[in-house]
């Protein structure tokens, strides 16, 4: 059985939720790897283990997913997101739409434009 | 209500400073490096509504802050504690613009934002206002205010200074230019 911890055990995190503006197509793995390649070219290898960043939902055809990090390490996701201006090439630019505690406030939020 | 100095008109921002004129809801000019003359001859020829100066050695930035016409400093470093009391006494905003350090990489975005972390410090210690910018021109570079707010924080603000450096400080500032 795996194990679980506790919940009043358990870190709070945040969710981000991300747009990618970019003329071409980004998939899943590829954001994946833009995020770690950017979290250990902004902050190193022991910040980047701190942030506990993962990619936990997108929609290529969209261009937006969510991604969630560890309650400290908020602003230097943010950060280091920002840093990124070319995926696979092609420009881009990765918006941070909207930083909440629940996934659910997230999506019942509506956007800036 | 955020407020960006220096950017382009986006959703984003209730009000947008630009230096490309008729981007924004005002017009600023960036004067560089050059003689007095040639500074107000620029002024001049221009008419915008507010000056940026573009920070240099510590002499340079000593001369641009003594001057009236200069009301926001761009890339403000070397800031020593004497320029941070004039900047503070002569009410010229200190400038920590987003796109410099994204155009830069490497040991050139490291040695820039340890320049700015200091800036934060020095001016911090002496309450010199500070004011965060986008210096977006499209929708690549966009920034939008809860990421320079993170910009700040990195740079060592505390959160709600980081925040007031893209609401009350430049809104205070585009207030007073309106009128």
């Amino acid at each position: 059985m795996k194990y679980k911890m506790p919940k009043s055990m358990r870190e709070k995190r945040r969710y981000l939720e991300v747009r990618i503006v970019t003329p071409s197509s980004v998939d899943e793995e590829e954001l994946r790897r833009v995020l770690w390649g950017a979290l250990l070219g902004a902050i190193g290898e022991v910040g980047a283990a701190k942030t506990q960043a993962w990619v936990l939902e997108w929609d290529p055809a969209a261009g937006t997913g969510f991604i969630r990090c560890a309650i400290p390490s908020v602003d230097e996701v943010i950060f280091s997101l920002k840093t990124v201006t070319a995926i696979g090439g092609a420009p881009a630019n990765i918006i941070i739409e909207g930083v909440s505690g629940t996934l659910k406030s997230l999506r019942t939020t509506p956007p800036v434009k | 209500m955020a407020v960006d100095l220096r950017g382009y008109a986006n959703p984003y921002y209730a009000h947008v400073a630009s230096t490309v004129r008729g981007a924004g809801d005002l017009y600023a000019v960036e004067v560089c490096d050059g003689p007095y003359a040639k500074r107000k001859a620029v002024l001049k020829a221009e008419h915008p509504d507010f000056v940026i100066a573009r920070g240099g050695d510590l002499s340079h930035n000593r001369k641009l802050l003594e001057d009236p016409d200069i009301a926001v400093m761009s890339r403000p470093y070397p800031l020593d504690d004497t320029l941070a009391k004039i900047a503070r006494d002569n009410n010229v905003l200190l400038e920590l613009c987003f796109a410099d350090v994204r155009a830069a990489s490497g040991y050139a975005r490291s040695r820039m934002l340890q320049s700015l972390m200091r800036t934060v410090s020095v001016a911090r210690k002496r309450s010199v206002p500070l004011v965060l910018t986008s210096g977006a021109t499209d929708e690549y570079s966009l920034v939008t205010p809860r990421e320079l707010a993170a910009f700040g924080t990195v740079l060592g603000l505390d959160p709600c200074e980081a925040k007031a450096a893209v609401t009350t400080v430049p809104r205070t500032f585009f207030q007073g230019m309106v009128r």
